[in-house]
């Protein structure tokens, strides 16, 4: 109790008393903007990963949801702040697709990369009432009957870019069924009301785990170590591999033209909060895997995201402009 | 402007508190108020400016993002003409009642002007020093420029609650 | 079982789980009772900060937050007509009118006791048949959500309070404003005119309070010299008859919150405003007419928000869905508390749900106690003259807007639509319809597409659903029932009034 009192009132008075006596940065408390609402992956990222972060600064990120948009209103908050680094976005891997999705002119290009801290990866699953036992079982049927329900989370969502991987290496096409994120997708392939639906293996590996979902294959080349029973797709069908690795991720980012003094402090300080224990916990049970890029190589990687994802859904017809349109260079076969 | 008392046509009588009306079961009002057909072609071209924007969204199937804005923009048409069509088969609106005083009773009046200036000023002087002029001017207003000292004061204590509480507890970058 | 008891007792033998609940239950209160600051906020909140304590202190204050957040959204609807939470909207109905009669202290106690009784009926469903339930709940379609949606667009008019076609209107204003924005599932633009601020969409929350607190404020300064009214605060706590004779009433109303509320995606605001349209349509003879402050009007919508707690946390705790907003926060925490939640969270940590359900229960208690002794004080808030609590009113409205997305546009809406709400309220448009029609629309027009999709956009298909599953059909007769009961007919042959 003693220490919950003292844990209360040291944050209250940090809170109240938020001046700092460095002079170098940061010297006031930071500001943390969300680009996804309470409780979804990009929240539990920010939440779990914040409180250790702030150890190593020394100073207080105020944390706050700012969805909207598939995250481009916070992207937008950060873009019009100044470029200081006091201004903090955790997102996901949406800005990516800003552009040829026609959400916005924001892109990664416009952000400075702290860290990519978590990624994912992507589990085709169906309802264990369906009768697809593996991939090739599903392929099949799809090729044969164009009836089967997939579940989507919208046009540019993770579940909509694995199936456009489906329909350019298999030519298959499925009905989908629209629902407001992976969450409720998943509800409802496990009530029946959809058959498949490719899931971040953060959302599914419990399910899968408790028989609740089937997991067919995950989309890396190698299994994963949370579902050392489901094959990786490059082991079915070795052509997924152009475009591996591929998935879902969290990371922070502040405005581009941030100096870099400030980048590297910033940078440093989420790095390390990657290796407190606590965060590799939430880190295995949420069913992610440590990135940890910064700098060059982080932007290196965002690159790569964002060519692979966006021709994909260009090529899939989901796209309201050409990757081209951008210079946005075409993924390596 | 003249103090509002004695308006035209509805509010219960003054000085006394608010007796709660039945209006379990509706019953429909002989007189129309000033500017009820106004309100009804607002409605109306609410409806219509909904439909005309609608055009232009994607449709064709019936799971199109376009179905629901028609549905919705036709109804709120059809039945805007339906009380547009009702409240002109009811009697005209009493003379003396003019639309402006109708709408606008001079507490109304200040009331508002004072909520634009205060999202005119808002971005400008923040969060903390517009309301609390917001709060004063409004309070003193309403007193009649009496108790002057009592505004001031609740204005403050009012805004300390509320800057302790959304600041400090709940972390609200205030604005 | 032994076992089970044993986990349930480990917040009563912990003083620091109960202070925290104690604490929890006090300030969620407060927190439900401010328009604009929610639950699901505190609870994320919460979750920072709790990140260094141990999971079932960071619990113990959350289940505390829930539970008397939810009671607080009741207090400002009843006093001010300022729903503190869309669950509330129902409880301002009847409860308005109450406090207006000056029986501000009756409305709140009575509220308080039905609603501890009802966080007790959802409690004992969520540890007796939390299973059963989760499983039920995943059959439902979204043609099911759809006809949900509907009966709740049902209740356009009955709760308008004056010329029905008129309610119909502003609710169908109010699904066309719900429309504002990107679609969630093709991402089209939807009247967003290329403005980033419209395409985030327009939140409910905010022009409820508009729509509620600020036209309230304009419309009472129409009457100037109107003088508060007098609160009677004798006989707060209801005698044990009246507790009984709205007994099957409640245990209906909690039952059904308790489903509304394990149903995932659909909550306590959805389920508050079912359970008062089903009072109004069952009760024959209400203590007085539904609209003008029929204690029966604030019966049910309240059991059946607080049912809805307890039925939240079915689907969390029996299969890692979230019921709702808070539980999808606490799903959250679970997980950054090095915890798994999933299907085989009750197998793996059975700790777990035996803690939550007891401290659900003592949130309970303590709500009792906190929510009877903070009557009188919440009550005289209404006795202050006008010219004072109005400004107020007003500011607090200003930052509770703010503080949901932390958006100065935000705060722009909320005062167009709080004039809007003002003209509307000048012509008896009601304003609720339309806050209903925001709420509803969305959950309208997705489920309504994806069934369609479904049927692979063949409109007999559509139809046919809804006949061949049995819960669609079920749902579906009860639909065709509500109209029939709104006709003369039915009402003559039931001898309802």
């Amino acid at each position: 109790m003693k220490r919950t009192f003292i844990g209360i009132l040291s944050v209250l008075l940090l809170v109240v008393f938020a001046v700092s006596a460095f002079a170098a940065f940061p010297e006031k408390s930071l500001q943390g903007v969300i680009m996804w609402g309470a409780g979804g992956g990009t929240d539990n990222f920010a939440r779990a990963i914040t409180p250790i972060a702030e150890k190593n600064l020394g100073q207080n990120i105020v944390l706050q949801n700012k969805p909207g948009a598939s995250g481009a209103v916070a992207t937008t908050v950060l873009v019009n702040s100044p470029a200081d680094g006091y201004t903090l976005l955790y997102g996901a891997e949406n800005p990516a697709n800003y552009r040829v999705l026609g959400l916005s002119e924001l892109s990664f290009h416009d952000l400075q990369p702290i860290l990519i801290g978590v990624e994912g990866a992507v589990v085709i699953c169906v309802n264990p009432e369906t009768p697809y036992q593996t991939m090739e079982d599903l392929v099949e049927a799809a090729k044969a009957d164009k009836k089967i329900k997939m579940g989507n989370s919208g046009v540019g969502g993770l579940p909509y870019v694995a199936g456009a991987m489906m329909k350019g290496i298999h030519g298959i096409d499925f009905n989908y069924i629209q629902f407001d994120g992976d969450g409720p997708g998943a509800t409802a392939l496990m009530g029946g009301h959809v058959a498949v639906m490719p899931l971040a293996l953060s959302t599914s590996v419990e399910y899968i785990r408790s028989g609740r979902l089937r997991g067919l294959a995950v989309l890396t080349t190698k299994r994963v170590p949370q579902l050392p029973d489901v094959p990786a797709i490059t082991e079915i069908y070795p052509e997924y591999a152009q475009f591996l690795p591929w998935g879902p991720f969290y990371g922070v980012f502040v405005k581009k033209g941030t100096p870099d003094d400030v980048v590297e402090t910033l940078s440093s300080a989420f790095s390390k909060a990657m290796d407190d224990p606590r965060f590799e916990e939430y880190v295995k049970n949420s069913g992610g895997f440590k990135n940890g890029a910064t700098g060059a190589e982080a932007v290196q990687f965002l690159e790569k995201f964002e060519s692979t994802a966006s021709w994909l859904i260009y090529n899939a017809g989901g796209a309201k402009k050409s990757p081209a349109d951008f210079n946005i260079p075409e993924p390596k076969k | 402007m003249e103090e509002p008392k004695g308006m035209a046509g509805n509010g219960p009588a003054q000085g006394t508190s608010l007796p709660a009306k039945d209006i379990s079961k509706y019953v429909p009002e002989t007189r129309r108020k000033p500017g009820e057909l106004g309100i009804a072609l607002v409605a109306f071209l609410i409806g219509a400016l909904g439909y005309y924007f609608a055009l232009g969204m994607t449709s064709g199937k019936f799971s199109s993002p376009s179905v629901f804005p028609k549905l919705a923009s036709a109804l709120i048409m059809a039945l805007s003409a339906f009380n547009f069509v009702k409240a002109l088969h009811r009697d005209k609106p009493e003379e003396s009642s003019s639309l402006g005083r109708y709408l606008f009773p001079a507490d109304v009046v200040v009331i508002l002007l004072l909520l634009v200036a205060y999202c005119v000023v808002l971005p400008r002087l923040h969060f903390i020093a517009s309301s609390y002029l917001f709060m004063v001017l409004a309070m003193v207003y309403l007193q009649r420029g009496k108790k002057i000292l009592r505004a001031v004061l609740v204005s403050a204590l009012a805004l300390a609650v509320l800057v302790a509480v959304f600041r400090y507890l709940f972390l609200v970058i205030l604005p | 079982m032994e076992q089970n008891l044993q986990y349930f007792l480990i917040p009563f033998l912990n003083w620091e789980m109960m202070l925290l609940i104690w604490v929890g239950v006090f300030a969620g209160i407060w927190v439900g009772a401010i328009p604009g600051l929610s639950v699901t906020m505190a609870a994320s909140l919460l979750i920072s900060f709790t990140f260094s304590w141990d999971i079932n202190s960071a619990l113990a204050l959350i289940c505390g937050v829930f539970v008397g957040g939810v009671y607080g959204g009741s207090i400002t609807a009843i006093l001010l007509n300022i729903p503190g939470a869309p669950a509330a909207i129902a409880t301002g109905i009847e409860g308005y009118p109450l406090a207006q009669r000056g029986e501000a202290g009756k409305a709140i106690g009575l509220c308080t006791t039905v609603s501890v009784f009802a966080s007790f009926v959802g409690i004992i469903v969520l540890a007796v048949a939390a299973p059963v339930i989760a499983n039920f709940s995943l059959k439902f379609a979204p043609r099911d959500f759809f006809l949900l949606a509907v009966m709740g667009i049902l209740l356009i008019g009955s709760i308008g309070g004056g010329d029905p076609v008129k309610g119909i209107t502003a609710g169908a204003i109010g699904i066309l404003i719900s429309m504002v924005g990107m679609d969630p599932s093709t991402g089209e633009m939807r009247y967003t005119f290329g403005n980033i601020y419209l395409m985030a969409g327009i939140s409910f929350v905010t022009a409820m309070i508009g729509l509620f607190g600020v036209s309230e404020a304009l419309t009472q300064f129409r009457q100037a010299g109107l003088k508060s009214p007098k609160q009677n605060l004798d006989r707060i706590i209801p005698s044990w008859a009246t507790f009984v004779k709205y007994l099957p009433l409640s245990i209906r109303s909690s039952l059904l919150g308790v489903f509304i509320g394990a149903l995932p995606g659909t909550g306590g605001d959805v389920a508050a405003l079912l359970a008062y349209d089903q009072a109004k349509r069952s009760v024959r003879n209400p203590s007085r007419p539904f609209g003008t402050g029929a204690y029966e009007g604030i019966v049910a919508p309240e059991t059946a928000n607080k049912g809805a707690i307890g039925g939240a946390f079915i689907p969390m705790l029996t299969l890692g869905i979230p019921g709702d907003a808070v539980t999808a926060i606490i799903i959250g925490a679970l997980y950054i508390h090095g915890l798994k939640p999933g299907p085989m969270l009750m197998i793996e940590t059975p700790h777990l749900f035996w803690m939550i359900v007891s401290c659900l229960s003592i949130s309970s208690i303590a709500l009792l106690v906190l929510g009877l002794i903070s009557v009188k004080p919440f009550a005289k808030i209404i006795e202050i003259p006008k010219e004072i609590i109005m400004p107020v009113v007003i500011i607090l409205s200003v930052i509770g807007t703010y503080a949901i997305q932390n958006s100065v546009v935000d705060i722009f809406y909320m005062i167009g639509f709080g004039i809007i709400g003002y003209f509307m309220r000048l012509y008896g448009y009601a304003t609720g319809p339309m806050v209903l029609g925001l709420i509803l629309g969305p959950m309208l027009d997705a489920n309504y597409r994806r069934t369609m999709q479904g049927a692979e956009d063949q409109f007999l298909p559509f139809l046919q659903g809804f006949v061949t599953s049995p819960i669609s059909l079920f749902l579906t007769l009860a639909i065709v029932f509500l109209v029939f009961s709104q006709t003369a007919v039915y009402r003559r042959w039931r001898g309802i009034q």
